[in-house]
């Protein structure tokens, strides 16, 4: 008789409580969004030229890159010249401020010619801007 | 035995505990995908404003498509590291520490790229010459 109450006697149910987990992880996720800088790239045909001694550049907050099809972009948006890229930046960068600040990110590829990216260079200098120019670590084969 | 009783119906519930699983990969999404875009590359502040269209003083460097050179020696970019490193630039007040840079013909970003970046890793301040009528 004593049995059969004890196998009939339910036992509660362990169970983790789980569901805060989940509240926690989508708080964490959108924390990150906000916080996280978007890439504003566009580089899709950007092979970068290869250097050594390379540093690791500040997080890029302003971004100028041109493609292999000599395409221009500023802030992941395609731009028709130098002169554009220059009235915008002197319109955001403040002279005085840090070096971070002012830092402007440049990635071009390796194959466009000085005709195309030296008026780019040019006006974000003449922007105010310092040129983060984006590379490769790596040794290149001497000519 | 299997047959349930009048009115007693299942509770709905809906399954959350994959939510946890699939927040924790996105989580683990952004962590590593923060950490690998960092860009490698150089800073370099080019004085603008002051123009030149000839090579002033005895630190000049001409990139042209036919090879690089130093003064008026023809030097491979660890050449011109050398030549570099052998000024101490970077001891130097920074008005000392110019080095011309002119380009002739449609020299390519890589070789433009390794010759600035030579000269700012020695210390210099590259002072880039622009080409008369060149393309603005």
């Amino acid at each position: 008789m004593s049995s059969r109450r004890r196998s009939r006697m339910r036992r509660p149910k362990t169970v983790v409580p789980v569901t805060s987990m989940g509240d926690i992880a989508f708080l964490l996720i959108i924390f990150f969004v906000i916080c996280s800088n978007f890439a504003k790239k566009a580089g899709k045909n950007v092979q970068p030229p290869v250097s050594s001694n390379l540093i690791v550049l500040p997080k890029p907050k302003l971004y100028v890159a041109v493609d292999s099809e000599h395409k221009l972009y500023f802030q992941g948006r395609l731009v028709g010249s130098a002169g554009e890229i220059e009235a915008e930046l002197t319109q955001l960068i403040d002279p005085n401020g840090s070096v971070e600040a002012r830092t402007v990110i440049f990635e071009c590829d390796k194959s466009v010619t000085k005709d195309v990216f030296e008026p780019i260079l040019e006006s974000i200098a003449k922007g105010g801007g310092i040129i983060g120019a984006v590379g490769k670590e790596g040794v290149r084969k001497e000519k | 035995m299997g047959r349930r009783r009048r009115g007693q119906r299942d509770e709905p519930v809906i399954p959350t505990d994959s939510f946890c699983d699939i927040a924790f990969l996105l989580i683990i999404y952004f962590i590593l995908a923060a950490s690998i875009s960092r860009d490698w590359g150089f800073n370099t502040n080019i004085p603008a404003g002051q123009k030149a269209t000839e090579a002033t003083n005895e630190k000049s460097v001409l990139l042209r498509n036919d090879g690089l050179f130093w003064g008026e020696r023809n030097v491979t970019v660890a050449q011109l590291r050398q030549a570099l490193a052998g000024l101490n630039l970077s001891g130097k007040d920074p008005n000392s520490r110019v080095v011309q840079f002119e380009a002739k013909g449609n020299v390519p970003w890589q070789d433009y790229y390794e010759v600035l970046a030579a000269i700012q890793q020695a210390g210099g301040v590259p002072g880039i010459l622009m080409e008369a009528g060149g393309k603005k």
